[in-house]
């Protein structure tokens, strides 16, 4: 019966419950922490692997957290313990309510007796009392206990959620680590117990083996270091041997099996090998047998020799066996015979041996025999021989990039793989050219020796270059390879073909290229000018280094210097020569081409010729010279700061001579870009004319009522269109281009006029598309009409093109020509003032001197703006500036000798008046060059001239063609009456043709056409005679015909001489430049050439902007010295 | 014939033709005797003359000959007397065949001190003479008379400025303009003008530091009117 809750009893017993339960919780707690602490424990100690068998960690990780939970509630208890004493628990009591020390153990102990003389209802009186004091809840009453319970349920709680945390963490990150990990704890015990051993193995296992032989065992037992083996033999106790493992193997040896015996091995694990059974067999009749193997030759392998009879041989077909051996008894010859077959081979016995050889002739089953044996002679048992064949050879050409057109270099960089099982005698590579003109030429067999290698990769590169290959040629390839047998077998490719590109590839490549070149010759250039930079620093430090005593310390130094500036020089050369060579193999691939390859051909030269004189073969030769020195270690001549100084030189003049070309490599790129898109239009406008013609006639031949085949029909012309219509993409694309770059170079004009061109293409294009549409919808006819829209198009844009070039064309020369004549004029005006300044220099007096000086320094400055403005004027015309500028230098120079006169200074070693003689002449001089350039760049009376022959050789032509219409007419005719007259009427008209060709080539400007022209006056003239003669015949026809088709030949090739038009960009070649020495380094020195003002930059274009800047920025090197050029 | 060819021939042909013209110092005033154009080579004797020239030059002549025979003549010549005659080389190739002939006259008179006479001649064609053939004759005309008749000359100039402000020949017109009308007090103002009109309009100019330097002289000139100060 549980006490009233209204006592004193009930109350002691409500704390005593309620401490019961924080306990409870205290151990509950604890265990959660314990066990999360166990699980994170296990998870750290577990590793990735999880638990191995045989380890005890999870049973400790168990009996310690069992462990620490016990030891928990041990704790707990014996705390609840202390609690529940009855003075423990009032006392705590007493003071959660602050009663008198005793006051409720006294009234516990008066409830339970009250003392003799007491009063009870006194005693009740003071329980009552108490009882309202201590009217709380138990856990207020609890005091110290319930408040540390409190304590560690806080502290537990709080550790108790970070563990949780921290698990729920665990199984989130890395879940089969953690169930692998906490799995093991629930089966601790059986963790600690390791995985069984592999099993025992013994070798040979179940045998028959020769009687008396003594059997050796292997023994296979992993993980243990010794096992016991067993054997009993048939009516023989068993007996055992312990055998030492090292290793996972060991052996043993059994006595001489002369019965059967069974064998088995145990461990001390308890684990036990299978039984196998030592059967015996009785001996061979054959023993010491020995096969000794000869394999043919080209094999290459070393003999071979087998002991004992074999089980299987496999041997190279033509292997030649030698078998020896002994008869272990009676026997007279062994044999070989095939298996089911015949007799392949016999051996006699001699003294018991026997010997002999034998070549095998396929793969077969051998087995043995002995004649003469006596019967129930055990024999070896028969064995498989194999005959491996000789294989053929493997051998594969390809083309690295599997391309399949020629590259313009006509090399072809070919890779040629082959093997074979034995070896390899030779690999040869057959190339056959098969071109549209010439046919398919005889095949070209290159064969190399492979000197019996087993495996070859050869890396050849098929130089084409002589071939007379033509666009759109195709070259056939194939490699073979022979094997060194004796029978030589050979394996082909199959055949590659290659074909050279098209001519339009060819072109658009040598246009990607002519524009390519501008950007590369800059990039080389500035190549050059940092390697001049850096070698000019190099020279100082050395100096510097001179200067200070410290020449030739460092000489390891300063050949790695020089040797890397070598090296970098040559290869900035090599990159000019490589750049070179590309154009050259485009120029090659070019050749033999129309007009418009001919024109690209010519560009692609002079772009070459450009980079030619930018390194000068005396630049070339010493760098080679150098570059042997140093990679001989010979000694150098020069000092290592004379020769960076050289060096810097050559680095410099490189870079000036590339910068002078610059401009007319750019404006070289231009023209292309110009005549590339006018081509392009007249092309573009062809084709689409012959497939509006071609749609139209597809509509003629329409099937009425059926829609289909017209479908089918106008398929390829639709395919067409849509090519075309890329093609015209294209077009407008370069068109934009270019429109954009002739702006950029200061000709809006020409610009707005390449954008009127772009516009019509563009309107082209609609009308192309348009066309498509039709031809889409089987209207062949609308298909037509829209395709001759858009052809008339492109005609109107290569009209604007050609038109716009042309005066892109005259303009350029005009301005030239304008500039020079300037140029003429006011070097004339500056020589005019030098008169008058002589004129008075004689017998000026002192101030009057002065005042002259002063004038002389004028002119001098007019004379520096005059330079300027003639070098600006010649940037793309780079031979006449640099004599002009020469000259200026020289004019510079000479006044610079007046002005000295007139200070009186020693130096001038001249008189005044001498000195103003000698500047006005090189004045005129400026003037004289200003003028013969400007006749070398007009209108060419040469040309006009040529031009006329051409007209007149045209109508030669004409006539000579409406000659021998009417002589083949007249030789039919020949028996009428009057064909002798007529035939005399020809004659004479033969000889006025003749005569009027032998005029014409004494014509001035035909002279270099005088001896052709003479020859076909010749040739007329001889017709003539015949005719006189009377003689009409085939050979006289054939021979006008021959005269009809050299004169309009000569007439196309003074066409392809003459100035088109469309001017072809016609930058001077060579110039013979006067003789005048190269000027002082001092009258250079100083004179710096002042940029033009921001306002006058302001007015020009970017490009033009950037021509002058870099113009000053060469003249100004020029001046301070470093210049080379 | 394209560019590239016929470039060494003329070069050639001036590059000998130079070496005439080139004096050696010491030497500036003795006239060569012999001169060489394009592989020829010329005595006075065989000079050709100037109506030789005249024909050549003319619309009936062979201009190409003229031309070289203007060289020629050129190479014959101490320095002053070539800025003549590529004066009249520098002519011809801007004016049309027809008045080629009273040019080379005009400078043949010029040189034997008639300028006066020849700036007449070159007068008497410019009525018949096109629009942009009028400037280079008005200059050389201004050029010969300049020394015996200073009046002539600049009513010359004065024509060509007012008629053909945009010609190569304005710039030293406006100069040689400018320096006659400083000469004269009371039309200094104007010479002043025109020096400034050249500077501004032709700062880089090769006649430009000339004409600055001028210009700066006169405008620190005092005047008449501007008694000079007294230093003390």
């Amino acid at each position: 019966m549980s006490p009233s809750p209204d006592s004193l009893e009930g109350i002691l017993a409500g704390v005593k419950g309620y401490l019961r339960l924080r306990a409870g919780a205290m151990v509950g707690v604890g265990a959660a922490l314990v066990l999360g602490v166990i699980l994170v424990l296990a998870w750290i100690l577990g590793g990735a692997s999880g638990w191995t068998p045989g380890t005890p960690v999870p049973a400790l990780l168990a009996a310690l957290g069992s462990g620490a939970v016990i030891g928990l509630a041990v704790w707990v208890g014996l705390l609840l313990r202390s609690w529940f004493r009855e003075a423990n628990l009032t006392g705590e009591v007493e003071r959660s309510v602050r009663l008198p020390d005793g006051s409720v153990q006294a009234q516990v102990e008066l409830s339970r007796s009250l003392p003799p003389g007491a009063s009870d209802a006194l005693a009740r009186a003071g329980e009552g009392a108490l009882l309202r004091k201590l009217d709380q809840p138990p856990g207020e009453l609890a005091g110290d206990p319930g408040r540390e319970a409190g304590r560690f349920l806080r502290l537990g709680g709080g550790v108790l959620g970070t563990v949780v945390l921290l698990v729920a963490v665990l199984v989130a990150t890395t879940p089969d680590r953690a169930w692998s990990a906490w799995a093991g704890l629930t089966r601790p015990v059986a963790l600690l117990k390791p995985d069984p051993l592999p099993e025992i193995r013994l070798m040979p296992g179940d045998a028959e083996l020769p009687w008396g032989e003594t059997p050796v065992l292997s023994v296979f037992a992993e993980g243990r270091d010794s096992v016991t083996v067993h054997w009993r033999a048939v009516g023989d106790v068993p007996e055992e041997r312990s055998v030492s493992i090292e290793g996972g193997v060991g052996e043993a040896v059994l006595p001489p099996l002369e019965a059967e015996v069974t064998y088995w091995a145990t461990g001390r694990d308890g684990r036990s090998s299978l039984r196998h059974r030592l059967v015996p067999l009785d001996p061979f009749l054959l023993t010491e047998l020995l096969i000794e193997a000869t394999f043919p030759e080209h094999t290459g392998l070393p003999p071979e020799t087998f002991q004992g009879p074999p089980t299987a041989l496999e041997v190279p077909a033509g292997t030649r066996l030698g078998f020896s051996g002994a008869v272990d008894g009676v026997g007279e010859t062994v044999l070989l015979r095939e298996s089911g077959g015949g007799e392949l081979a016999r051996f006699s016995v001699e003294e018991r041996g026997f010997a002999g050889g034998w070549s095998p002739p396929g793969s077969m089953r051998v087995e043995w025999g002995v004649e003469g044996a006596d019967r129930g002679s055990a024999l070896p048992s028969p064995f498989e021989l194999e005959l491996r064949p000789d294989q053929p050879p493997e051998v594969r050409l390809s083309i690295p990039g599997d391309r399949s057109e020629l590259p313009l270099s006509r090399r072809l960089p070919l890779r040629i793989e082959a093997a074979d099982d034995y070896g390899l005698a030779w690999i040869e590579l057959e190339v056959l050219g098969r071109s549209a003109a010439a046919g398919i030429d005889e095949p070209t067999v290159d064969r190399m020796s492979t000197e019996d290698q087993a495996r070859v990769v050869l890396e050849p590169t098929l130089n084409l270059s002589d071939w007379d290959l033509g666009p759109g040629d195709d070259i056939l390839l194939l490699a073979r390879a022979g094997d060194n047998a004796p029978e030589t077998q050979i394996t082909e490719t199959p055949i590659l073909r290659i074909v050279m590109p098209g001519r339009r590839a060819v072109r658009e490549a040598a246009r990607e290229r002519i524009q390519e070149v501008p950007s590369e010759a800059a990039g080389l250039a500035d190549r050059a000018s940092r390697e001049a930079s850096r070698l000019r620093g190099l020279e100082r430090e050395w100096e510097a280094r001179s200067r200070a005593g410290e020449r030739g310390q460092d000489g390891l130094r300063e050949a790695e210097e020089l040797r890397s500036a070598v090296e970098q020089q040559a290869e900035l050369a090599q990159d000019v020569e490589e750049l070179q060579e590309r154009l050259q193999e485009l120029r090659e691939a070019l050749a033999g081409g129309d007009q418009e390859d001919a024109g690209l051909e010519e560009r692609l030269r002079q772009l070459e010729e450009l980079l030619d004189e930018a390194l000068t073969p005396e630049a070339r030769e010493r760098l080679e010279e150098l570059l042997e020195r140093l990679q001989e270690g010979g000694e150098l001549q020069e000092s290592p700061g004379e020769l960076l100084g050289e060096l810097a030189d050559q680095q410099e003049a490189l870079r000036d001579r590339l910068e002078e070309s610059l401009q007319r490599m750019r404006r070289s790129a231009l023209e292309d870009l110009f005549q590339g898109v006018e081509q392009e239009a007249r092309s573009l406008a062809e084709s689409q004319e012959e497939l509006a013609e071609r749609f139209r006639e597809s509509g003629l031949s329409e099937t009425p009522g059926d829609p289909q085949e017209t479908d089918g029909e106008l398929a390829a012309e639709r395919e067409l269109q849509r090519e075309l219509m890329e093609r015209n993409r294209a077009l407008a694309d370069q068109l934009e281009e270019l429109a954009e770059r002739l702006r950029e170079d200061g000709d809006s004009e020409a610009g707005d006029r390449a954008s009127e061109a772009a516009e019509a293409v563009s309107q082209a294009g609609e009308s192309m598309e348009r066309a498509g549409d039709a031809g889409e919808a089987g209207d062949a006819a609308e298909a037509g009409s829209q395709g001759d829209q858009a052809a008339d198009d492109l005609h109107d844009a290569a009209q604007t093109l050609e038109e716009a070039h042309v005066e892109w064309q005259e303009r350029w020369t005009e301005d030239l020509r304008t500039a020079l004549r300037q140029g003429a004029h006011d070097a004339l005006s500056l020589a005019r003032r030098q008169g008058e300044v002589r004129g008075e220099v004689r017998g000026a007096n002192a101030l009057r001197q002065r005042e002259l000086q002063g004038e002389e320094v004028a002119i001098r400055d007019g004379l520096m703006n005059l330079g300027t403005e003639l070098m600006l004027a010649t940037l793309e015309m780079p031979e006449i500036g640099r004599g002009l500028s020469e000259a200026v230098g020289e004019a510079v120079a000479a006044v610079d000798r007046m002005v000295a006169t007139l200070t009186g200074r020693e130096e001038a070693g001249m008189a005044p008046d001498a000195a103003a003689e000698e500047a006005q002449a090189a004045m005129n001089r400026v003037a004289l060059l200003a003028l013969a350039a400007l006749d070398a760049t007009g209108q060419s009376e040469d040309g006009s001239s040529l031009e006329e022959l051409l007209e007149e050789m045209e109508r030669l032509a004409e006539q000579q063609e409406m000659l021998n219409e009417d002589t083949s007419s007249l030789s039919e005719e020949m028996d009428s009456e009057g064909a002798s007259a007529q035939l005399q009427e020809t004659a004479a008209a033969q000889q006025w043709i003749a005569e009027a060709l032998r005029e014409l080539g004494e014509r001035p400007g035909a002279s270099d056409h005088m001896d052709d022209l003479e020859e076909l006056a010749q040739e007329g003239g001889e017709i003539s005679r015949e005719l006189e003669e009377g003689r009409l015949d085939g050979t006289t026809l054939a021979r006008q015909e021959s005269l009809l088709v050299r004169l309009l030949a000569h007439g196309r090739t003074l066409g392809m001489e003459q100035p088109t038009e469309e001017r072809v960009g016609t930058p001077a070649g060579e110039v013979e430049r006067p003789l005048v020495a190269p000027l002082p380094e001092e009258v250079l020195r100083g004179q710096r050439f002042t940029l033009p003002s921001a306002e006058e930059l302001e007015a020009l274009t970017p490009g033009q902007r950037r021509m002058v800047l870099e113009y000053f920025d060469r003249m100004n090197r020029r001046q301070s010295g470093g210049g080379g050029g | 014939m394209t560019l590239s060819s016929s470039l060494p021939l003329v070069f050639g042909a001036a590059s000998l033709a130079l070496l005439g013209v080139w004096p050696s110092p010491g030497s500036a005033s003795a006239p060569p005797t012999e001169a060489h154009s394009g592989g020829l080579t010329a005595t006075p004797d065989t000079l050709p003359s100037t109506e030789e020239l005249a024909r050549r030059l003319g619309p009936e002549g062979d201009r190409a000959a003229g031309l070289e025979g203007i060289r020629l003549h050129i190479a014959q010549r101490s320095s002053e007397g070539a800025t003549l005659w590529l004066q009249l080389l520098a002519t011809v190739d801007r004016i049309d065949a027809r008045l080629a002939p009273a040019a080379v006259r005009a400078v043949a008179l010029g040189e034997e001190g008639m300028g006066v006479q020849g700036a007449e001649l070159i007068s008497e064609t410019l009525d018949d003479a096109d629009c942009e053939d009028r400037p280079p004759l008005l200059a050389l005309a201004a050029l010969l008379s300049e020394e015996d008749d200073p009046e002539i000359a600049a009513a010359l100039r004065g024509r060509l400025l007012k008629e053909h402000s945009d010609a190569f020949e304005v710039p030293e017109t406006r100069f040689r303009q400018a320096r006659w009308l400083l000469a004269q007090e009371e039309r200094r103002e104007e010479g002043l003008d025109l020096l400034e009109t050249l500077i501004v309009e032709g700062p880089n100019h090769p006649v430009a530091p000339e004409a600055r330097r001028l210009f700066q002289q006169e405008r620190n000139r005092p005047t008449p009117s501007e008694p000079e100060e007294d230093p003390s």
